[in-house]
């Protein structure tokens, strides 16, 4: 298994792990963390993207796309653990409504 | 729907789904694995023409600045939106005063976080680092600095703050619209200038992207007051 492969299908079974979360959750901070997890299997997969010819420089394209998108991940966090706070501010819980069994 | 399948059946079905998008991305990853990696040989050949000396910034704040000026533009957004969100908040339990623990860590580690900072951003135009880099640590500091029970800028001067906010996109903004005047492109910066431009984009990024992830921060906890 080549480098490239070991972080892209880490990358990828990160992000399928987020995405399983993000269904099943009902708590809304749960959500927002899975999203982080699935946000942090795309930054691995592009990471690992940029180096498939082993041993040349890296592609600096997905990098620096990257770079910004860990930026903007922090900030959008931040904008959804507000409105969380703000619906649980307002209802009284942060959680949606449990499936029945 | 979801009271009909169950919690079982929703579990299920997003167990399913969940194998089949890894297994989309795990093949579309696969079968590119052997293909040569994109546009470095691009990228390096027209570095010259970028002003700067490292590739990843030459992307960012050249090749594609329009790009990196949108995502300035989410952040500025996401602050907007916390901002409006804070405003009506009410009942936030009352903070805790900061322990001597914190509060030392705070005097030993936020100089260090300035000095540390402020050069992963002056060495961004020739090797790893710049402006989101060296705003991070910057970022890190503040939130250090409030942790440790100190009132940062963000706290006592709003207009300074906002300032700060708004600083990269406004920057970008300069740097874009300034070409078109000249009877040129949006954001085709001349080669003569891209270095100055460059580094007046970079250091209003880097205070941006600090004050803003330290806001969030901020904002994000407790009111002190």
């Amino acid at each position: 298994m080549t480098t490239f492969e070991l972080f892209a299908l880490t990358g990828a079974v990160l992000f399928a792990l987020g995405f399983l979360r993000l269904l099943t959750g009902t708590h809304l901070l749960r959500k927002v963390l899975a999203l982080n997890v699935m946000g942090s299997g795309v930054f691995l997969i592009l990471v690992a993207t940029a180096y498939r010819d082993a041993g040349a420089q890296p592609d600096p394209v997905p990098h620096a796309m990257v770079l910004t998108g860990i930026v903007v991940t922090v900030s959008v966090t931040a904008f959804a653990l507000a409105l969380v706070r703000r619906i649980h501010a307002l209802s009284g819980r942060a959680e949606l409504d449990e499936p029945e069994r | 729907m979801s009271s009909r399948l169950g919690r079982v059946g929703l579990w299920l079905i997003a167990a399913v789904g969940s194998v089949l998008v890894f297994g989309a991305v795990a093949g579309a990853l696969l079968e590119i694995a052997d293909q040569p990696a994109g546009l470095e040989a691009m990228v390096v050949a027209a570095l010259p023409d970028s002003g700067v000396g490292h590739p990843v910034t030459g992307v960012l704040l050249n090749f594609r600045a329009y790009d990196t000026w949108l995502e300035v533009a989410v952040l500025l957004s996401a602050v907007v939106g916390v901002a409006a969100l804070r405003a009506g908040e009410v009942g936030a339990p009352p903070p805790e005063e900061p322990g001597p623990v914190m509060r030392g860590l705070a005097e030993v580690l936020v100089p260090v976080t300035v000095v540390l900072g402020f050069f992963v951003l002056s060495v961004g135009s020739q090797g790893p680092g710049g402006a989101f880099q060296g705003g991070a640590v910057l970022a890190g500091g503040l939130v250090v600095l409030h942790l440790g029970g100190y009132r940062w800028v963000g706290e006592t001067r709003p207009g300074l703050l906002w300032a700060g906010l708004v600083a990269a996109a406004a920057a970008f903004a300069v740097a874009a619209v300034a070409p078109v005047l000249a009877g040129g492109e949006l954001l085709q910066i001349p080669l003569w200038r891209a270095h100055a431009t460059i580094v007046m984009v970079e250091v209003a990024v880097a205070v941006s992207v600090a004050v803003t992830l330290a806001f969030v921060f901020v904002a994000a906890s407790p009111h002190r007051r």
